[in-house]
């Protein structure tokens, strides 16, 4: 197979080469290529040739230099998004991803840093370098930011966005399509079921929402998308190509170059009219601050807030929910399929309560812990067997390690006995004992919270992050706040009693505290620099073709989750760089 | 960790009686018995009502520690029957009397006449009403007070 190692482009927005080889579809994993063709049965003439770029960056020669209109640095849910609208348009795109098709333990230790905040996961697993970005172990889990969630809270220092809700509404409901969401509604009633009744809690101080919904077919960016990028004939994709550093030419005020380094050793550089940053909100900032070579504070910080304002929706159980019955119906509120849809609900102030008692929001879900008895029935290992063997058994097929199943019943019998009970006896609705409350929340921005450069150097030999996250007091204030409004709500409708698991120390948080693996805030957008890295059309502040995409424009956190609100305004940013291109 | 563990778990029965009673969940309230009691008091009339009598003490001290001017059983009585629209007294059967404190406690809720007791939320007139057998039965067993 002969190796292309330059592509050049053919005037027409188009990528083309001198020769191209016939491989299979999806043979992509091979070495050395920046563009080839395959051939469907159908076309014009019978057979149909489709050209699809993909280069393996290891395998340019060192200091080569690649000439683009548009780079975007990561293919990830942002990257994908704005590459797959921007695809057939009159202008060639270089999509640069670290990685490539495929897990890669090497490339992804490039992700790894130091936590010195509050306890996080271990960087370099909250985030996936290669195509698809962290979509490749997403959940799929969408919640839609909420009217408030634009609008200055003059109690949460730094919140409200640079425009209403109504401006990214169109794109919303795009996002939502992209991401499948075979049936995007959020209220309540919709997903009303017989035999599934919403707690009777009334007076509108507390109110059931839909707090997260997936469809049961997932989104993979990188699998779902592959085909139409690579595909689209402008679109160049370039695997294990590391963005670096960013190149500002003399005026300071431009990005000149991208450069761009392999772990195989070779470096080599784009340069392009429009650069677009889409990495990740941990390596946003850390790319900004790497490229100090003419502004020594890094890119977009002349009023150092690169890298400050790291916020995830954190979680924690609040307290617990002794119901009035063991036998209450929670079946609304637990994780469940309506037709493709997966849905839970939760419990949530309204908006008018929040702003009384000066809150951030919270989401409650009720977590049910079952009876003892049923509880250890549940969780033994012959009820496992058995449920093993009656699954084999219903199709037809031998059960695996038959006697040894067989074994574990007969040791569990106790157990399979009182599972068999329950269920013959309340259906799914074993006897409740006790119901966690479990509370997610939006953290209020801290500048305190922050990402910058730690001491240790990479495979590169570029500084490493360090991730110093924070919480503030009114995240605590309005975690206790909210679970004593729920305790009284509760209390009211007569379902049972509270008890609060958040303590009075507004400094301190408990060990269960977990985020949530969304990297959010650390280049914020808002039209005033002062307060802000980037402008209400993602661009850097005195970089006139620097565009920052994905969940680290996010000024707030948000009532909802990031994946679609990073969908939409990647779809928002394309319909600007199509402008600006044009 | 094992005696913080015991604490909630009868502290939680505890309420779990009380507000099973009060909302009027029989199978796991004592029957109450088809005579008038010996002792014809409120005190003993609800302290028949609980399962827990200990943990009943849990809370019940705890609120006669904090409300010092309510250490009698008169005035707690009264205070619990003021917003059941009549008195409480032996005329009034026991269906009544847990229809009478459930109507209470679901206002106590709704006019944020609440306290918190070991990070349980509990209304007054449940706080009171564990008081107010806590007295009955120290003076029953002259047991003094904690």
């Amino acid at each position: 197979m002969s190796v292309i190692l330059r592509a050049t482009h053919a005037g027409d927005g188009r990528w083309k080469s001198d020769n191209s080889v016939s491989l299979p579809r999806h043979g992509v994993q091979r070495p050395a290529f920046d563009q080839f063709s395959d051939e469907t049965p159908s076309g014009e003439h019978g057979r149909q040739r489709r050209s699809y770029v993909l280069m393996d960056a290891r395998q340019l020669p060192n200091n080569h230099r690649l000439e683009t209109d548009l780079c975007i640095i990561g293919a990830g849910a942002a990257g994908i998004t704005l590459a797959r609208e921007l695809a057939g348009q009159p202008f060639r795109i270089c999509l640069l991803e670290s990685g490539g098709l495929e897990f890669d333990g090497e490339t992804q230790r490039l992700a790894d840093g130091e936590n010195i905040g509050l306890s996080y996961f271990p960087l370099h697993v909250a985030r996936l370098r290669y195509f698809g970005g962290t979509t490749n172990h997403w959940g799929g889990m969408c919640a839609p930011f909420g009217e408030s969630d634009f609008e200055p809270r003059p109690w949460i220092p730094y919140s409200g966005w640079p425009f209403p809700k109504s401006t990214i509404d169109p794109y919303y409901a795009r996002a939502a399509s992209l991401i499948s969401l075979s049936r995007p509604e959020w209220r309540a009633a919709s997903w009303n079921e017989p035999g599934k009744p919403q707690l009777p809690i009334t007076g509108g101080r507390v109110a059931t929402e839909i707090v997260l919904q997936a469809d049961g077919k997932l989104r993979r960016f990188g699998r779902t998308y592959r085909d139409e990028v690579i595909h689209a004939g402008n679109i160049a994709a370039v695997l294990y190509a590391n963005a670096t550093r960013l190149e500002i030419d003399e005026t300071g005020r431009r990005v000149r170059r991208v450069r761009v380094a392999c772990l195989a050793g070779n470096r080599i550089s784009v340069t392009a009219k429009i650069v677009i940053l889409a990495a990740g909100g941990i390596e946003n900032a850390r790319l900004l601050l790497l490229s100090n070579e003419k502004h020594a504070a890094g890119l977009g910080n002349q009023n150092d807030l690169v890298g400050r304002f790291f916020m995830d929706h954190a979680s924690l159980d609040v307290g617990i929910f002794q119901p009035a019955s063991s036998n209450l119906s929670l079946d609304y509120y637990l994780k469940r399929r309506v037709k493709h849809s997966i849905v839970t609900a939760g419990l949530l102030l309204s908006p008018e309560v929040r702003q009384q008692e000066r809150l951030v929001n919270v989401a409650v879900g009720l977590n049910p812990v079952y009876d003892e008895t049923y509880t250890r029935a549940l969780r033994s290992t012959g009820l496992a067997s058995l449920r093993y063997m009656v699954k084999k058994f219903r199709k037809g097929d031998a059960p695996h390690e038959f006697g040894r199943h067989l074994r574990n019943v007969v040791t569990d019998l106790e157990e399979v006995a009182v599972a068999a009970y329950g269920r013959a006896w309340y259906g799914r609705r074993y006897p409740i004992d006790h119901i966690k409350l479990r509370a997610t929340f939006e953290p209020a921005p801290n500048s305190e919270s922050r990402v910058t450069l730690g001491p240790e150097l990479d495979q590169f030999g570029q500084r490493r992050v360090r991730l110093d996250w924070r919480l503030s007091p009114i995240d605590k204030r309005s975690l206790r706040r909210t679970a004593e409004i729920l305790a009284i709500e509760l209390g009211r409708a007569g379902l049972g009693r509270v008890q609060i698991g958040v303590d009075d120390d507004d400094t301190t948080w408990p060990a269960d505290l977990v985020g949530a693996f969304h990297h959010i805030g650390t280049t914020r957008m808002n039209d005033d620099p002062k307060q802000s890295v980037v402008d209400k059309n993602c661009r850097v502040h005195d970089i006139e073709n620097l565009f920052v995409a994905g969940s680290s424009v996010f000024p707030t956190a948000g009532s909802g989750t990031p994946t679609m609100m990073i969908v939409a305004l990647s779809l928002r940013l394309a319909d600007h760089v199509k402008r600006l291109l044009r | 960790l094992t005696e913080a563990v015991t604490a909630r778990r009868t502290f939680l029965t505890t309420l779990l009686s009380a507000g099973l009673c009060i909302l009027g969940k029989p199978p796991l309230v004592r029957a109450s018995p088809s005579h008038a009691p010996q002792h014809n008091t409120l005190g003993l009339r609800l302290a028949d009502l609980f399962t827990q009598r200990a943990s009943v003490e849990v809370i019940g001290l705890e609120y006669l520690r904090s409300a010092r001017q309510e250490q009698d059983s008169t005035t707690l009585s009264n205070l619990i029957s003021s917003g059941c629209g009549h008195a409480l007294g032996p005329h009034l059967a026991d269906a009544d009397l847990r229809e009478c404190m459930r109507r209470r406690v679901r206002q106590d809720f709704a006019e944020g006449h609440i306290l918190t007791m070991h990070g349980w939320v509990v209304s007054l007139t449940e706080a009171r009403l564990c008081a107010l057998v806590t007295l009955v039965f120290t003076s029953t067993t002259q047991r003094p007070l904690a």
